[in-house]
């Protein structure tokens, strides 16, 4: 017999129907009883001196092959390195998202003062205009007199999309319609093409 | 020296404060993994296997329940994850112990037959049954024991238990393995 008999009460089966399959469960238990060898003990610590200290906490569960859920070490180890890689994102896409949102106000601030550099832009291009031919640029020069000096206004051209869009037509009709002609499709194009970024900045 | 107490000891780095567990379980241990293996070489080795996971996931050890049983629960785990593995033959272990009368090699090979029947039929069952069940037959353990363990209500156990008990029954009928 075993050392704990069966007892179909334990589990609340007053028919003991399953009186026979317990039974034969404990005479096998019974037959396959043996001596533990005698260098059991031994070997088990051999084994053990070879093994790191044991981690306390819940990283003993992870990365030791427990009896908590029978999956292996590498499976443990690909979760924490998922958990950690996913957690690194989300900080990440937090941060960037912030940024973005930041940079949004802040371009909605600058949004105004662009504006007042938006004209250079045009005259950015207009003095372009003005070194081939002078006579196109006059009405932008009336406009960018304090803004001529600002060649970088490339990238505030958007802004002056407006009065660049304005310029070439303003500056196609008063002028020769010889030297006029290719000029303002080349503001408009140059002012179409900045156009992209002030949208941005609109949007925003 | 108490379950807390020798896991608190081990953990400090004490290595052999470890030895207390495997003198006081290596028997318990090493014969629930010969009753789910059948072979003693086996059952020695998973029972090694046992008692290093054991060690390593010491820190793990939450005091649900008793330490031996939770080492127990690490041993049968152990020991079905090893029965998997192997090819599984039907051979007369010579080295298995039988109750079998005298040296009669119809009895023992009877003897074996059955055995291994039980064992198979066992190991064939599924999930949480195939746990219960050996752990209440082959580790001797209670069921509250399991229950601590397992961290699952008694109740819960018991259906686990029942209905692991009911699915052996077509194959551990008396007539047919007697």
């Amino acid at each position: 017999m075993t050392r704990r008999p069966f007892d179909p009460r334990e589990i609340d089966d007053a028919s003991q129907d399953l009186d026979p399959v317990a039974t034969e469960l404990e005479r096998y238990a019974a037959l396959s009883a043996s001596a533990t060898p005698q260098d059991l003990d031994d070997r088990v610590m051999s084994a053990i001196a070879q093994e790191e200290a044991p981690r306390s906490g819940w990283l003993a569960g992870l990365f030791a092959a427990g009896p908590g859920r029978g999956s292996s070490r590498l499976v443990r180890a690909s979760v924490l390195a998922a958990a950690i890689l996913l957690t690194a994102g989300a900080v990440l896409a937090a941060g960037q998202l912030a940024q973005v949102i930041r940079d949004g106000q802040v371009g909605g601030q600058s949004h105004e003062p662009s504006v007042t550099p938006s004209l250079p832009p045009s005259s950015s291009e207009s003095p372009s205009g003005t070194q081939d031919a002078s006579p196109s640029t006059s009405p932008d020069s009336s406009q960018s007199p304090g803004a001529a000096p600002t060649p970088g206004g490339s990238a505030e051209d958007s802004s002056a999309t407006p009065t660049g869009s304005g310029s070439p037509g303003e500056t196609g009709t008063p002028r020769p319609s010889q030297t006029a002609t290719p000029q303002p499709t080349q503001t408009a194009q140059e002012t179409k093409s900045p156009s992209p970024s002030p949208s941005p900045t609109s949007t925003h | 020296m108490d379950d807390h107490a020798l896991v608190g000891a081990v953990l400090a780095g004490d290595r052999d404060s470890f030895r207390l567990l495997v003198e006081r379980e290596q028997r318990s241990v090493y014969r629930t993994c010969l009753r789910i293996l059948g072979r003693p070489h086996d059952a020695e080795d998973a029972a090694q296997e046992a008692f290093v996971m054991a060690y390593r996931a010491l820190g793990s050890y939450r005091g649900d329940g008793p330490l031996a049983g939770w080492l127990m629960r690490i041993a049968t785990r152990q020991a079905f994850r090893r029965l998997g593995q192997r090819r599984e033959v039907a051979e007369i272990d010579p080295q298995l112990p039988l109750s079998a009368p005298g040296s009669d090699p119809l009895a023992m090979a009877l003897a074996g037959e059955r055995q291994r029947v039980v064992r198979l039929a066992v190991a064939a069952l599924g999930e949480p049954y195939r746990e219960v069940v050996a752990m209440r037959f082959f580790g001797e353990m209670s069921l509250d024991e399991i229950a601590a363990v397992t961290r699952r209500p008694l109740n819960t156990v018991k259906t686990h238990l029942r209905r692991g008990l009911e699915r052996l029954r077509p194959t551990l009928g008396a007539e047919k393995v007697a």
